[in-house]
Parts: C-alpha cells; sequence; structure tokens
C-alpha cells in the first residue's frame, strides 16, 4: 500500500497536483481548501451568507436613525420587530445587487477607491483629507476600514448601474404628446342634481326595523373597555416657573452671552507675521527698530509678512470678533487701543507685529432686554437637576406607596384624574404607548399597583393608576335607537335617490328626450367643453364625467354619482380632444420628467427581477 | 529502501536520482513559477482594464450631467464608441450604449441609429439587464415607426417577469397609436394588474380613463 503510494507519488500526475496545491496556497491562503468561516448567519442570498454581526449593526444605525426622526426619542415606541424585517429584506436587496454588479464583472481597483475616500467631502478639513475624522467616521459606523472599502467599492458600483439604467431612460414624443392630449381634453356633459327633498315623502323607518338592525350589527354598538384613571404629572415646564434666579447668575450669563454674540463688537487689526527660525530674531529687531522709525506698518507687512493671506493687503485682515485668532493673538488684539502697534507677541504661528486699525461697536441687546430670556434659560437649567431629583424620588414613592396621594403630598404635586382611557389612548398624556401598555397590565388593572415612572416626553414624567375598570358592553336599544333611526333614513333615502337616478338614465336609454322625463326640463345643467379643472360643476361630476367611456358620434355615455343628501345624473354628450401645448419648452421639460419617471419605473423592475430570481434562504 | 553504506554511494544515488528527475523538477519549478508571475500578471491586466473602463463610464455619466445640446450627445457618442471598442465585453460597454440610444432618440432623433445601438446592447446582456434592453429597443423601435417591429420584441419573451407592468403599458401605448383601442384598454388594463400591490402608476390611471374603463375595470 505504502509502496504503492510512493511510486505513484513519483508520478507526473502527483507532480502537477503538488504544484497547484503550492501555488493555490500561495495565493489564496489556507481558507481556498478549508473554506468557510463558521459566522453565525441569518440569511443566504444566492449562496452566499448575511453574518448576524452585519445585521445586528445595520439594525442598531436604524433604531437610532428612526429614534432621530421622532419628536420626543422614546425607545418605547419603536417597533423592532418590524424594524428587524425591513432590515433584512433591505440587506437582501443590498446583497442581489452588489451580486449583480460583481456578476456583471464591475470592480474598482484599490487606487480608485483611495480616490473616492479621499473626495468625500466629509473626510475633508480645510480642503485636505484628514485622515482622522475618516477613521472616526468609519469606526462610528461599527465598521473597520478594509470592511468600509469594500462597502464603498459596492455602492459606487451599484449607483453607477442604477444610473446607467435611469439616467439611460427617454420617452417617445409622440407618447407625450398623447398625454398632453388626454389632460388637455375637455368634455361636454347634462347634470341633473336630484336632492334628497325629492324623495323624502313617504319615507319612514319603522320600528322593526330599527329592531332588526340592532340586532344585526352588535359590533356597532360596543362600547370599548375603558378605565378611569389618577394620575401625577412631573413637568419640567412647571418647576422651571416656580425657580429662584439670582442676579448674579444673571449678569455672569449676560457677559458671557453678549461676547459669544455674534453681534458682538469687532475689531480690525493688520500683522506682519515673523515666522520661529534661525533669523527670526535679526528680523523682529530690524522691524522693531523701522517701526519706532516711523516706517509705514503696511509698507512693512507687504515686505516682511510670511502670512501670504495678508501681506499683499498691508498685513489687513478685516473686522473679526472674538474666538477667530489664536488665543495669544486675540487678547493682544482686544485689548489694545485704536491706532495702536504693539509687538512682537507670539502665537503658535509665530511672531507677530500688530497694527490696531479700527473698533466696530456692538449691537448686543442691552441686560434689560435679554433679562426675561436669560432668566428663563437659568431657570431651565436650574429645573433640569431639579427634575431629574424629584423624578428619582416619584419614581421610589410611587412604587412603594399603594396609591397616589402620599406620593403627591410628600412631593407638593396634584393627583389628577381622567376617565374613559380606552386601549386605544385618549388626549395627553394617554395617547403614549407606553403608558397604555402598563395601564392595562394585570399588575395595574387588576391589582391595582401604580404605574412605573413613564417619561411621556423629555419634559414630562407620569405615574398613574386605575381608579375603575369598565370592561367592554353592549349599548342599549334606547339609547342608540335615534342614531339607528336617523342612518336608515339615510339610508333609504341614498337608495331612493339611485333608483330615481337609474330610473332617468333607462328612460333616456330608451330614447326619450329630456322633456318627456317627469322632471322639469329646466332643472338639467348645461356643461360645455368642461376642463379637468373646470369649476362649472361640482368637483364629484366633474371627475365621474371624465370617467365616462367615450360616446359614439350622435349618441351620449351615462353615469351616476351618489351620496346621502343627493344625486347627480351625468349625460356625456362629447369628448373634444385637448391641444398639444406648442411651447416647445413646456414640451421637453415633461418629456424630461416623464423619461425620469420611467427610468426609474425600470430601475425598480430591474431591481425586483433580480430579487425575485434570487434564491434566498432565511435562518 | 536498501540501506546506503557510505557516503559515496549517497552521492552517487543523489547523482543518480538527479539524472533521472532533475529536468522535470526544474520544469516543474519552472511552471509553477510562471502560473503564479502569469496569473498576477494577468490581473492585474485585468484591473487596470476595468478600472479604465470605470472612470470612462464615469466620465460619460459626467458628460450627460453637465452638458447639454450637441455638444453632449457628441461626447456621448464619442466615449461610448470608445467603450464599446476597448472594453467590448464589460457590462459598461452596454451601459453606455444604452445612454448613447437616448441621445441618439432625444437629441439627434435618428431612431434608427438609436435600434442599431441597442441591438447590439441586447446581444450582450442577459437576465434583467436583457429584459431591460428589450425594453428600450421596442421603445426605439416604436419611436422609428415600426410599431410591429416593437410588438415583435416585447412579445418576444415568454416571461417578462418584474417588467411585466411596464412592457404590456408599452404595448398599450403602441396599440393605442395603431389605432387599436381595444387592444390598447387590454394592455394597460394586464400593466395595471402586474403592478406590484403598492405601486401605484396615475399616468397608466389616466390613460386607461381616457379608453373609457371606468367603472368596469
Amino acid at each position: 500500500m505504502l509502496q504503492n503510494i510512493r511510486d505513484n507519488a513519483q508520478g507526473t500526475i502527483a507532480k502537477v497536483i503538488i504544484a497547484l496545491l503550492v501555488v493555490s496556497l500561495s495565493i489564496w491562503g489556507l481558507d481556498s481548501i478549508v473554506g468557510g468561516s463558521g459566522e453565525p448567519e441569518v440569511a443566504k442570498v444566492n449562496g452566499e451568507s448575511i453574518t448576524e454581526r452585519e445585521f445586528l449593526r445595520v439594525t442598531q444605525l436604524e433604531r437610532q436613525r428612526r429614534l432621530m426622526e421622532m419628536d420626543t426619542p422614546d425607545p418605547a415606541l419603536l417597533d423592532d420587530d418590524a424594524i428587524r424585517q425591513d432590515v433584512l429584506q433591505a440587506l437582501i436587496r443590498e446583497r442581489v445587487l452588489i451580486q449583480d454588479a460583481s456578476a456583471q464583472g464591475l470592480s474598482l481597483s484599490d487606487a480608485d477607491i483611495d480616490g473616492l475616500i479621499t473626495s468625500m467631502p466629509q473626510f475633508r478639513v480645510n480642503g485636505t483629507f484628514n485622515r482622522d475624522a475618516f477613521v472616526a467616521t468609519v469606526r462610528n459606523m461599527g465598521m473597520g476600514i478594509g470592511e468600509f472599502r469594500e462597502a464603498l467599492k459596492q455602492q459606487f458600483l451599484v449607483n453607477q448601474i442604477r444610473a446607467g439604467v435611469i439616467e439611460s431612460a427617454a420617452v417617445n414624443p409622440g407618447t407625450v404628446e398623447d398625454l398632453i392630449r388626454i389632460q388637455n381634453q375637455s368634455r361636454s356633459f347634462r347634470l341633473l342634481t336630484l336632492p334628497a327633498s325629492d324623495v323624502e315623502e313617504g319615507i319612514t323607518v319603522t320600528d322593526s326595523e330599527i329592531e332588526a338592525f340592532y340586532a344585526d350589527n352588535p359590533d356597532a354598538f360596543k362600547v370599548p373597555e375603558s378605565v378611569d384613571v389618577a394620575y401625577i404629572v412631573l413637568s419640567l415646564d412647571t418647576i422651571a416657573r416656580g425657580m429662584e434666579v439670582s442676579a448674579e447668575a444673571l449678569q455672569e450669563l449676560y457677559q458671557r452671552k453678549s461676547q459669544e454674540s455674534p453681534a458682538a463688537e469687532e475689531r480690525r487689526a493688520a500683522h506682519i507675521l515673523v515666522e520661529s527660525g534661525a533669523n527670526a530674531d535679526d528680523l523682529v529687531a530690524d522691524i522693531a527698530a523701522r517701526l519706532d522709525a516711523g516706517e509705514d506698518f503696511a509698507e512693512l507687512a507687504r515686505a516682511f509678512s510670511a502670512d501670504p493671506g495678508s501681506a499683499g493687503a498691508g498685513g489687513d485682515l478685516g473686522f473679526a470678533g472674538r474666538g477667530i485668532y489664536d488665543p495669544a493673538f486675540e487678547s493682544a488684539v482686544f485689548d489694545m487701543n485704536e491706532g495702536e502697534i504693539r509687538g512682537p507677541v507670539e502665537s503658535s504661528f509665530g511672531l507677530h507685529f500688530i497694527q490696531l486699525t479700527a473698533i466696530r461697536a456692538g449691537d448686543v441687546p442691552s441686560f434689560e432686554e435679554m433679562e426675561a430670556e436669560l432668566r428663563e434659560e437659568l431657570a431651565r437649567d436650574a429645573a433640569g437637576r431639579r427634575f431629574a431629583e424629584l423624578r428619582t424620588e416619584l419614581a421610589d414613592l410611587a412604587y412603594a406607596a399603594p396609591d397616589l396621594a402620599e406620593p403627591a403630598e410628600r412631593l407638593g404635586l396634584e393627583v389628577r384624574q381622567q376617565a374613559g382611557v380606552t386601549r386605544d389612548g385618549g388626549q395627553q398624556p394617554f395617547d403614549h404607548a407606553g403608558l397604555l401598555r402598563q395601564l392595562y397590565s394585570q399588575d395595574v388593572l387588576r391589582d391595582r399597583y401604580n404605574t412605573e415612572l413613564i417619561d411621556v416626553s423629555n419634559r414630562e414624567a407620569v405615574v398613574a393608576r386605575v381608579v375603575e375598570h369598565y370592561p367592554a358592553t353592549q349599548r342599549a336599544l334606547a339609547e342608540v335607537r335615534e342614531d339607528i333611526q336617523r342612518e336608515l333614513y339615510a339610508r333609504k333615502i341614498r337608495a331612493e335617490l339611485t333608483a330615481r337616478a337609474d330610473a332617468i338614465i333607462v328612460s333616456l336609454k330608451d330614447g326619450k328626450a329630456l322633456e318627456e322625463l317627469d322632471v322639469p326640463a329646466e332643472r338639467w345643467q348645461t356643461v360645455e367643453n368642461a376642463t379637468r379643472s373646470s369649476s362649472d360643476a361640482p368637483f364629484a361630476a366633474l371627475r365621474r364625467a371624465f370617467e365616462l367611456p367615450r360616446p359614439a358620434e350622435g349618441s351620449a355615455s351615462y353615469g351616476v354619482v351618489e351620496s346621502a343628501r343627493q344625486a347627480m345624473v351625468i349625460v356625456l354628450d362629447a369628448v373634444n380632444e385637448g391641444e398639444v401645448a406648442r411651447d416647445a419648452e413646456e414640451l421637453r421639460a415633461l418629456s424630461q420628467f416623464l423619461a425620469m419617471q420611467s427610468g426609474q419605473r425600470e430601475y425598480l423592475a430591474y431591481e425586483q427581477q433580480l430579487r425575485d430570481t434570487a434564491d434566498v434562504r432565511r435562518r | 529502501m536498501a540501506e546506503l553504506r557510505t557516503e559515496e554511494e549517497q552521492i552517487a544515488a543523489i547523482k543518480e536520482w538527479w539524472k533521472k528527475n532533475g529536468s522535470s523538477l526544474l520544469i516543474g519549478v519552472g511552471a509553477a513559477l510562471a502560473i503564479v508571475f502569469g496569473w498576477q500578471a494577468w490581473q492585474n491586466h485585468q484591473l487596470e482594464q476595468q478600472s479604465q473602463a470605470v472612470s470612462q463610464f464615469q466620465n460619460l455619466l459626467n458628460a450627460l450631467e453637465n452638458q447639454d445640446g450637441s455638444e453632449r450627445a457628441d461626447s456621448v457618442a464619442y466615449i461610448a464608441g470608445q467603450l464599446k471598442d476597448n472594453h467590448s465585453k464589460s457590462a459598461y460597454a452596454v451601459y453606455g450604449s444604452l445612454i448613447l440610444a437616448q441621445q441618439q432618440l432625444v437629441e439627434r432623433e435618428d431612431p434608427q441609429a438609436a435600434i442599431e445601438t441597442l441591438q447590439w446592447a441586447h446581444g450582450r446582456a442577459s437576465g434583467a439587464l436583457g429584459l431591460l434592453t428589450r425594453q428600450r429597443l421596442a421603445q426605439a423601435q416604436f419611436a422609428a415607426g415600426d410599431g410591429e417591429a416593437a410588438l415583435a420584441t416585447l412579445r418576444g419573451v415568454s416571461d417578462a417577469g418584474a417588467f411585466a407592468s411596464l412592457y404590456a403599458e408599452l404595448e398599450g401605448d403602441i396599440l393605442r397609436a395603431q389605432g387599436d383601442r381595444d387592444g390598447a384598454r387590454r394592455a394597460y388594463s394586464v400593466a395595471r394588474e402586474s403592478l406590484r400591490e403598492d405601486d401605484r402608476n396615475p399616468i397608466l390611471d389616466l390613460k386607461l380613463a381616457d379608453l373609457a374603463v371606468g367603472e368596469d375595470v
């Protein structure tokens, strides 16, 4: 046996096999032979896995996105099942598109990807690519650099296909003209309105009909389950209103605001920059001597300043407020008097000679003008801390207490009442899904415990308890008799109106003239050449008239529009083809719009086709 | 293997073995190296080719977006021609052709040229892309006034898949232009039935209402 293997191992075939093994190992590594990484997966798309890690990462991003879209972010309102479903669908779709791009042989080189990354605006700081910004952004997305590059490449290729499909769409000029013709079409019709008063006479509703309706429609007379609720609201705004604000704190905030304000004082300075270096000291001494000798600052700046941005302008930097310059430079500028020259001042750029050329007084509102606003801001800040303390206290108290009276008394809050809160909720704060869920939980509903403390918004927290529980019941017939009577009456009127309208149409179809009908001919309204946006007829009648079949020459088509109060009979006599707009620009704009729309439909179909033909297996 | 007694004998054996196997070993090693380097060179070449096609296609999209009029049509024709000549096997040549055909149709008003361009593209596309190029080809044939050819093109595939609604709507447009209002209405109805549940197409509704179906849909 062994001898056999040894003999064979010297054969040419064996050598070829070994050579191939060596080659494949050296190029693709061990994975190519052993295969598979064994990470947990959520789905397989055409044999390629979507890993659990990727799925969780994207789900997390999607949750954040949906939270940010809410007015008051509240994780309790997120439907996690739906998010997971949507994310999985989106990932499958995306994977299918990526596979399609690579199946078509589309690819990018590493250098191309580098080019893409360095040109993306979000990774550029001051016009150049910033590696730190790039790495930070990528980490924030929960990805590695390599992973990000791959994802970027895939996105780019998918987008190219998308652009290739959508941008290349066109519509046939004839089709566009047809559409305009349809849109601009006008129609001529006659209209008869039959008001309810025409048929009211003799219509009655009997008791037995009411009883039968009550018996046949039990669902319509259900009183939904509801609870009466006692609750305590802890509100940031209420706390803020009662907050004391000290005069010193107000002054301090005013000082800070007035300096940061965009309307604050601005100063115009010119400077001569000397960069530190071997002969910096000599240069500084030279400039200082020349300035002392009274030489022109601007001329010296032009000759000596190392700041290319300002040297040409005689060192002028223009007006600027605080927070723009290097701190050392700024404190010098805001300490100088107008016309003064100072230097050398050392900053992180080097040594500066500074001339203060002008001061523009700020237009900051006075303390009196801002006081109310500042007071509110301080009160709100202080209230925020107080709110947090009270919130914790209320949560503890309400958990321990058998009812709400004690917590309310201890914290000086009021117990409010709300009657008739159904499972569908009621007015604020009972429109909060989390609060409703708790109210109807077994602990609260049956065992009558307090609810937990629930943040119904970021400025209000609520504790509630159920005072009374009313199970769903059926309303008594006596209570609803009148409603049923009204409903049945309306139905009968409507049926009668429809019957009258239909009878009129039958007579007309039989060839009777308008005058022969039992409705006075003058009640018919004639509408000539109405466009789709005409105001000559009620909207419902107009819309119906544009849906009716085209009448053959010399005949008409008929339609009815009915409501509880009236029925309208429509006799369509003629359809007049619309004019095609001769304005070439308008035609072009519409063609472009339609082409784009058609391109998007085509791309959707393209995407759907890929998705439909993919082999998708979910775990 | 028998025990070798002396060093001379061992050396002699090695020499003997070398004489017998040496050349094939060298050939084997040489072949392996050739495969490795050849493979890499071929891959580099491929990448370079693909990279060129990518950037040319990107240029094409840029020209489409940033230029207009006949200047745009010229740029598109030039770049699409380059893609077709130098990267005829790449899918980019197909996408380039789709854009070229649009310019021929809209800017040059030369549907005949668009048909030729699209026939070339359709011959190189399959799957979803094949369905798309078929739709575009039929559109160009319709624009050229050859409704019969356009219908034949649309009906040349038994299962239009996700494109069914688009195909039917175009078919309706063609039949309508041919004066076959009943046929057009049937086609538009198929188009509406083939829409996905949550999908709406108000333009299709408008065309259908004009052909008078109203409530009996």
